[in-house]
C-alpha cells in the first residue's frame, strides 16, 4: 500500500471544505502495484421504489480499493437510498451487489457488515460517557476471565489511534471531544471493525476548517491503507480536492461517473442540476417596496454570523443554505424557541423581542417550523383544534365547539386540508395535509403581517408541494411579508423574489431572483469556484 | 381488538364509548364474578360502601388526570393528604372552627402544589423526581405534625363523613362533583384544552402563545387544593389522624387508577371516564378481596394480576389496524 | 380529657421546634458524677410507645442513679447497627435495645457480645437469645390467648361469630392471631379474617367491608389499638355499637374508650413500666452477673370498663 504518496502539498484554502490537495495516482487498474482489477464494490442495476415513487432507477456504482469515491446529488437524487441499500438498512427491489468480486447473497445490516461494508452516518453512534478507547472497542471489549481488561483496552485503543495517526487521548470521555474529533473516533472504529468499504455520509457537515482538514487526512490515510471510501458531500471544493473518482446521481440515475481529475466543478454542477430545469415561475406583480420585517445582525457563535435581511409587504425573500447551515437558525431565533442570539427584529417599526412569544404573535409575526410534529402541531389533538389554536375568538375561557368547527372549516378550505374522517387527530393525516394544517394553524388568522416559513414543503409529495406553493404566493399577494428559510433550490427559484445565500454561517450573496439562474444559485450554494 | 375497531366503524358508536370497552369489560366481568361468589356484593349498601371508600381516591385521581394531560405528574398527592389530615386534626383538636380548619387544609394543599409547580417549572426538575422528593418530605412532616401519635378530630367532621343526601353519601357527592368538574375542564374549557396542548407538544404550545409555565404551576396548585379537599374528606371518614394514613401508598393507588384508565404518562392524552373506571376497578377489587376473604398472602398477587390484565386489555385497544 | 388534649397539642407545637435540637445523637441524662453505670439505650422510633419507654428508662435511671446515653434508629435497621457500634465505642457498661425488627437483631447482639458488653432487649426478642444478658419481652401469642379466653367467658357458652382484623402478614400478626384462635372455645366461630396492615385507615376500610359481608358478627379481635380505633370508627359511623371489639394496647385514649364501653376489652401493658423494669433488671445483672440470660414477660392486664383503674399507666 506504500505506493500512495503521503498527504501534503497544501495549496489554496478558501473554506472549511477545502482539503489538502495532493498528486493523484493514475487509475488503479493501470498502476504498477499489480492491484487486482476486481473492484472492491460493484453495484449493478440497483432499483428501488417507494409506493410508486422511484428512488433509484437502475444505478451502477463501482468503488475501488485504495481510492476515495465521491457520491454527489441534490436532495432527493437518491444518495441516501443508495447508501441505505449498501449498508443493508433497506432492501433493493432489483440489482446485484458484489463485494470483492463475490455476490452478496444475503441482505440486511449484518450481511453488509460481514462483507466489510461500514457506514458512518451524520448522526453519531458513540456512547458519550465512555472513553475514546472504549468506544473504539465497543461491543468487542477485551476481557480476561470474564472481567473487562482495562489495561488491554487502553493499549489497544492507543495502538489504533497511533496507527491512524490520530492525536487523541484514549482515556478521554467522548463527551469531552469536539464534534470533529468525535467523527474521527467513529470513522476509526468502523475502519477497525473490518470496514474495507467505508461509507462516510457528509462527515464534515457543520464542521470548521481545521476539523475538516483532520478528517480529510484520516480519509486519505485509510485509503492509503487500502480501504475503499465512499464519500458523500455537498462541498464541491472538498470533493474535487479529496476524491479520486466522482459519481453524480440525479432523479435516481447516474448522470456522471468519472475520475475526478478528468472532470471539473462546472461539469459536476451541471450534472447535478440537469439541463432540463424549466423555470415554472409564474409572473408576480411589481409592488412598491414597503419594508415590513427587518432582521439585523443575527449572530450565534459557530452557527450564523451577522445575517441581516429585510422583507417588504407582499415580498417573498428566501434565505437559502445547505442542510445544516446557518439559515436553520432563523426559526429558533425568530419564533423565540431558543435564546442566546444577538440581533434585532423590527416589524413595521416596532421592535420585537422574539422570546416574548405572546407579544410578537400579537404584533402579527408568525413563525412556521419545518418540523411540523416536533414544534408546530399538537399531534394528539384534532385537526380543528390545531388549525384554530391561534384564533382569538377560539381562545375564550369556555370552549364553543360549534364556533370552532366553523372557524376550522374556513381555514381548512383556504389551506386545502382534506381528511377522510370528519375531524381526526392531526397525527393521522398524510405529510402533505399535516403541512397544510400547520400553515393553516399559524397563518389562517387575519392579523398576520409577516411570516417565516421554514422548509415549507419538506417531506410532502409533488402535488401537495405545488398546492403549498400556491398558498404561499396567495399569502404574499395578500400583502404579507414572507421570509423563507430553505435548502431547496427548486423551491427558492420557484417562489422567491429575492435570495440571500448562506454558506458556512455567513451571507455570501444577496440577489434578485431575476439576476439568478438555477445553476448560478447551485454554484453559490455548493461553493464551487466558477 | 380489530373487531372492536370494526364495530366502531360499522356501528358508528362514539369513540368515548368504545374507547374504554376493554377496561369496562374487565370491570363487568369482575362484578359478575363477585356477584356470583358473594351474595352481599351486589347489594345497594355494599355498593354505596364501596363508592364511599373510593371517594377520596377519586378526587385525587380526577385532578391528577388533568395534570397528567399536561405532561405533569405528582407523586406527592397522597403525602399532601397525610399532612392535611394531620394539621386539620390538630386544628380541630385545639378548638378551631371546622370551616376555618378546612380552609387552612385547602390552602396548605395549595402551598404544597405551588412548591411542586415552581420547582418543576423554574428549576426544570423532572416532575417524577420533584414530587417523589416532596412526598418523602411530607410523609415525614405528617409524622412531625401529629408527633407520631393519633390525633382525634372530634366530631366536627362526622356529619360530612357519614351524612347522606337522598341516600347518597356526601363524600360520594363531592367526588362526583370533582370528577364532573375535571371532565368539563378537559372538554369544555380553554384551560383544559391548553393543558392537553401542553402535554401533547409543549414547544408548539409555547410558540402558539400559551403561557406554559404559568399554566403548569396552576395545575400543580389545583392538584394541591384537591389534595387538601381529599384530606378533609379522609379525616371526616376516619375521625382521627394517625401515622401511616394516606402517604405514598395511597398515591401509588391513585397513579395506578389514572394510568390504567388510559391517560398517557407522557401527556397529551387524558380521559376522566377512564380514570373513573380505574378508580372503581381498584375499589371493587379491594372490597371483593375482603368479601371473599382471600388469604392475606394472596391479596397483593390478586390485585397485581387484575392491574396487569386491565393494563394489557387497555393497551390492546391501541393496536388497531395500522 | 379534652383539657389534656389541648395541653398535648400545645406541647407538641413547642416540642416540634425544640425536638430537632433535643433529638441530636446521644443526649445524656442522669447525674453523671454520681452514676454507678452508664447504660446505652438504642430506641427504634419516636412513636408514642417509644417515647413512653424512654420516659420509663430515664425516670428509673434517675433513681439508681445511672447515666443513660440515648440513640434513635428511626426505623432504619442499618442505623440501629451503627447506633450499637457507637455505644460500644463509648464504652457504656450495658446496652438496652428496642430493635427496629427481628432481622437486624442478630448483628446487634453479635457486636455487643464481641465487645463483651451485656445487652438487654425490650419487647422484641430473636430466635436465638443465647448471647443476651436479659430481656423483657411482650408475648403476643399469650395476648392472643388471653383475648380469646376473655371472649369465651364473656360469651358464656352461646354460639357467637368472631371476626379478626389482623396486622400486616408476618410473624407478629401470625402469633397474635394464632394464639387467639388456639384458645378460642368451641362455640365461637371465626367467620372473617382479613389483614388491616397495622394501619388505622386500612383497618377501618376492612371493618366497613366486614359490616357488608358479615353484619351479624358478635366479636372483632384486632391485635393493636390503632387498628382497633379504625374498626371502632367504622362501626360507629354505621351506628353499630353492639359489636364487641377486643384489642391490645393501653394508651390513655384506649383506656378512655374502654371505660366508655366502646372497646369491650383491652389487653393493657405499659411501655413506661417496661422501661423501668429494663433498667432495674440491667443494674441487677451488672451487679450480679448470671450465666443464663434473664428473660421476663411484660405484664399485661385484662381491662374492661369495670376495671380501667387497674390498668398500668401507659406513660408513667
Amino acid at each position: 500500500m506504500a505506493e500512495r504518496p503521503p498527504v501534503g502539498l497544501a495549496m489554496t484554502a478558501t473554506g472549511p471544505g477545502e482539503p489538502t490537495a495532493r498528486p493523484r495516482p493514475a487509475h488503479p487498474d493501470a498502476t504498477s502495484s499489480g492491484r487486482p482489477a476486481t473492484p472492491a464494490l460493484r453495484m449493478l442495476g440497483i432499483v428501488k421504489s417507494y409506493g410508486g415513487a422511484t428512488a433509484l432507477a437502475g444505478v451502477d456504482f463501482v468503488a475501488r480499493a485504495g481510492r476515495v469515491h465521491a457520491l454527489l446529488g441534490m436532495n432527493g437524487a437518491g444518495k441516501s437510498t443508495l447508501v441505505q441499500i449498501l449498508s443493508g438498512a433497506v432492501a433493493a427491489d432489483a440489482g446485484v451487489i458484489e463485494v470483492g468480486g463475490s455476490r452478496l447473497t444475503h441482505q440486511g445490516p449484518r450481511a453488509a457488515r460481514a462483507a466489510g461494508i461500514a457506514t458512518v452516518y451524520q448522526r453519531r453512534s458513540l456512547v458519550p460517557a465512555l472513553s475514546v478507547a472504549e468506544n473504539l472497542l465497543l461491543g468487542r471489549l477485551p476481557r480476561a476471565r470474564g472481567i473487562v481488561a482495562w489495561r488491554e483496552i487502553r493499549e489497544q485503543g492507543a495502538t489504533m489511534l497511533t496507527d491512524l495517526g490520530l492525536d487523541l487521548d484514549p482515556q478521554m470521555p467522548v463527551r469531552a471531544l469536539g464534534p470533529g474529533s468525535q467523527t474521527l473516533v467513529e470513522i476509526a472504529r468502523e475502519s477497525h471493525r473490518g470496514g474495507r468499504i467505508l461509507i462516510l455520509d457528509e462527515p464534515t457537515a457543520s464542521l470548521g476548517g481545521h476539523d475538516a482538514a483532520l478528517i480529510h487526512r484520516l480519509v486519505r490515510q485509510l485509503a492509503a491503507n487500502g480501504t475503499s471510501v465512499v464519500y458523500i458531500s455537498h462541498h464541491l471544493d472538498e470533493v474535487i480536492g479529496l476524491s479520486d473518482d466522482v459519481t453524480v446521481l440525479r432523479d435516481g440515475r447516474v448522470v456522471l461517473t468519472a475520475e475526478t481529475a478528468s472532470t471539473s466543478a462546472a461539469d459536476i454542477v451541471s450534472a447535478m442540476v440537469g439541463t432540463t430545469v424549466v423555470n415554472d415561475r409564474p409572473p408576480r406583480p411589481e409592488r412598491p417596496h414597503v419594508p415590513v420585517l427587518r432582521i439585523d445582525g443575527l449572530s450565534r457563535p459557530g452557527r450564523i454570523a451577522d445575517l441581516s435581511v429585510t422583507v417588504g409587504a407582499g415580498e417573498i425573500v428566501a434565505v437559502i443554505g445547505q442542510a445544516g447551515d446557518g439559515h436553520e437558525e432563523l426559526f429558533p431565533f425568530l419564533s423565540g424557541m431558543r435564546r442566546g442570539y444577538d440581533g434585532t427584529v423590527t416589524l413595521r417599526d416596532e421592535r420585537i423581542r422574539p422570546h416574548q412569544v405572546t407579544r410578537s404573535l400579537r404584533s402579527g409575526l408568525r413563525c412556521v417550523t419545518g418540523d411540523r410534529l416536533g414544534t408546530g402541531l399538537v399531534p394528539q389533538l384534532s385537526v380543528d383544534e390545531n388549525v384554530t389554536a391561534l384564533h382569538p375568538t377560539a381562545r375564550r375561557p369556555l370552549m364553543r365547539w360549534g364556533h370552532l368547527r366553523s372557524l376550522a372549516g374556513e381555514a381548512r378550505s383556504r389551506f386545502g386540508v382534506t381528511t377522510l374522517q370528519p375531524n381526526p387527530p392531526v397525527s393521522a393525516l398524510s405529510g402533505g395535509n399535516q403541512q397544510k394544517a400547520l400553515l393553516a394553524k399559524w397563518l389562517s388568522g387575519s392579523s398576520v403581517s409577516a411570516c417565516l416559513l421554514e422548509d415549507p414543503t419538506g417531506g410532502v409529495d409533488i402535488q401537495a408541494k405545488a398546492e403549498i406553493h400556491t398558498i404561499i404566493e396567495d399569502l404574499a399577494d395578500s400583502g404579507i411579508a414572507v421570509l423563507l428559510a430553505s435548502s431547496d433550490t427548486d423551491e427558492v427559484m420557484r417562489l422567491a423574489d429575492r435570495v440571500v445565500v448562506v454558506r458556512d454561517g455567513r451571507a455570501i450573496a444577496e440577489r434578485s431572483v431575476d439576476d439568478l439562474t438555477h445553476d448560478a444559485l447551485t454554484h453559490l450554494l455548493l461553493g464551487g469556484s466558477q | 381488538m380489530n373487531s372492536i375497531s370494526l364495530n366502531r366503524a360499522t356501528l358508528g358508536l362514539p369513540p368515548a364509548l368504545t374507547r374504554h370497552a376493554g377496561l369496562a369489560a374487565v370491570l363487568v366481568l369482575i362484578c359478575l364474578y363477585l356477584s356470583v361468589r358473594s351474595e352481599v356484593f351486589a347489594t345497594t349498601p355494599n355498593l354505596v360502601n364501596v363508592l364511599r371508600q373510593v371517594a377520596v381516591m377519586a378526587v385525587l385521581a380526577a385532578g391528577l388526570t388533568v395534570l397528567m394531560a399536561a405532561g405533569g405528574l405528582d407523586f406527592s398527592l397522597g403525602s399532601q393528604v397525610a399532612v392535611v389530615v394531620a394539621v386539620v386534626a390538630r386544628l380541630l383538636e385545639s378548638g378551631t372552627h371546622v370551616v376555618i380548619a378546612s380552609i387552612c387544609g385547602v390552602l396548605l394543599g395549595a402551598t404544597f402544589g405551588l412548591v411542586n409547580g415552581l420547582v418543576v417549572t423554574v428549576f426544570k426538575v423532572a416532575p417524577f423526581v420533584t414530587t417523589l422528593a416532596t412526598a418523602t418530605v411530607l410523609d415525614g412532616a405528617a409524622l412531625i405534625a401529629m408527633k407520631g401519635q393519633s390525633v382525634s378530630a372530634g366530631g366536627a367532621l362526622t356529619d360530612l363523613g357519614t351524612g347522606e343526601l337522598l341516600g347518597i353519601p356526601y363524600l360520594l357527592l363531592i367526588a362526583v362533583l370533582v370528577i364532573g368538574g375535571a371532565a368539563a375542564t378537559l372538554r369544555w374549557t380553554r384551560f383544559g384544552r391548553d393543558a392537553l396542548a401542553i402535554g401533547g407538544n409543549a414547544v408548539a404550545a409555547r410558540l402558539g402563545g400559551i403561557p406554559v409555565l404559568r399554566h403548569t404551576v396552576m395545575l400543580y396548585v389545583a392538584n394541591g387544593m384537591l389534595a387538601g379537599l381529599a384530606g378533609i374528606m379522609l379525616l371526616s371518614r376516619l375521625g382521627a389522624a394517625s401515622p401511616g394514613t394516606a402517604g405514598l401508598h395511597l398515591e401509588l393507588t391513585v397513579v395506578a387508577a389514572v394510568v390504567i384508565g388510559g391517560t398517557a404518562l407522557h401527556g397529551g392524552n387524558a380521559t376522566v371516564a377512564g380514570t373513573v373506571l380505574g378508580v372503581l376497578l381498584l375499589g371493587i377489587v379491594a372490597n371483593g378481596i375482603n368479601l371473599l376473604q382471600i388469604d392475606s398472602f394472596y391479596q397483593s398477587v390478586a390485585v397485581g394480576v387484575v392491574l396487569l390484565v386491565a393494563a394489557v386489555v387497555n393497551q390492546l385497544r391501541h393496536r388497531g389496524p395500522h | 380529657m379534652m383539657k389534656s388534649r389541648i395541653l398535648t397539642a400545645a406541647l407538641a407545637a413547642t416540642a416540634a421546634t425544640t425536638s430537632l435540637a433535643a433529638c441530636g445523637s446521644g443526649s445524656d441524662s442522669g447525674d453523671s458524677d454520681d452514676a454507678a453505670y452508664a447504660i446505652g439505650f438504642v430506641n427504634a422510633d419516636s412513636l408514642d410507645f417509644h417515647q413512653c419507654l424512654e420516659a420509663g428508662i430515664d425516670d428509673q435511671a434517675q433513681t439508681v442513679p445511672v447515666e443513660v446515653v440515648h440513640a434513635n434508629s428511626a426505623r432504619d435497621p442499618a442505623k440501629e447497627q451503627a447506633n450499637v457500634e457507637d455505644m460500644i465505642v463509648r464504652q457504656v457498661d450495658a446496652i438496652v435495645l428496642q430493635t427496629v425488627n427481628i432481622d437486624s437483631l442478630e448483628g446487634a447482639i453479635a457486636k455487643a457480645v464481641a465487645a463483651d458488653i451485656p445487652i438487654f432487649l425490650t419487647s422484641v426478642g430473636g430466635p436465638d437469645m443465647a448471647g443476651v444478658a436479659g430481656a423483657e419481652l411482650s408475648d403476643v401469642q399469650h395476648t392472643g390467648e388471653v383475648s380469646a379466653e376473655w371472649l369465651n367467658e364473656d360469651s358464656a357458652g352461646q354460639d357467637v361469630d368472631v371476626a379478626i382484623i389482623a396486622g400486616a402478614p408476618g410473624a407478629a400478626s401470625d402469633l397474635f392471631v394464632g394464639g387467639f384462635k388456639s384458645a378460642l372455645g368451641p362455640h365461637a366461630t371465626v367467620v372473617f379474617e382479613q389483614p388491616g396492615m397495622f394501619q388505622r385507615a386500612k383497618a377501618q376500610e376492612v371493618a366497613e367491608n366486614l359490616l357488608q359481608s358479615n353484619p351479624d358478627v358478635d366479636y372483632v379481635f384486632v391485635p393493636n389499638e390503632e387498628m382497633g380505633f379504625g374498626a371502632l370508627t367504622a362501626f360507629e359511623n354505621a351506628g353499630r355499637s353492639d359489636i364487641k371489639i377486643i384489642t391490645n394496647g393501653g394508651t390513655e385514649d384506649g383506656l378512655e374508650a374502654t371505660s366508655e364501653g366502646r372497646f369491650a376489652m383491652l389487653v393493657a401493658s405499659s411501655p413506661y413500666e417496661l422501661g423501668v423494669k429494663a433498667v432495674s433488671t440491667m443494674v441487677d445483672l451488672l451487679e450480679n452477673p448470671t450465666d443464663e440470660p434473664v428473660i421476663g414477660q411484660i405484664p399485661t392486664t385484662v381491662v374492661t370498663k369495670d376495671n380501667v383503674d387497674d390498668a398500668p399507666s401507659y406513660c408513667g
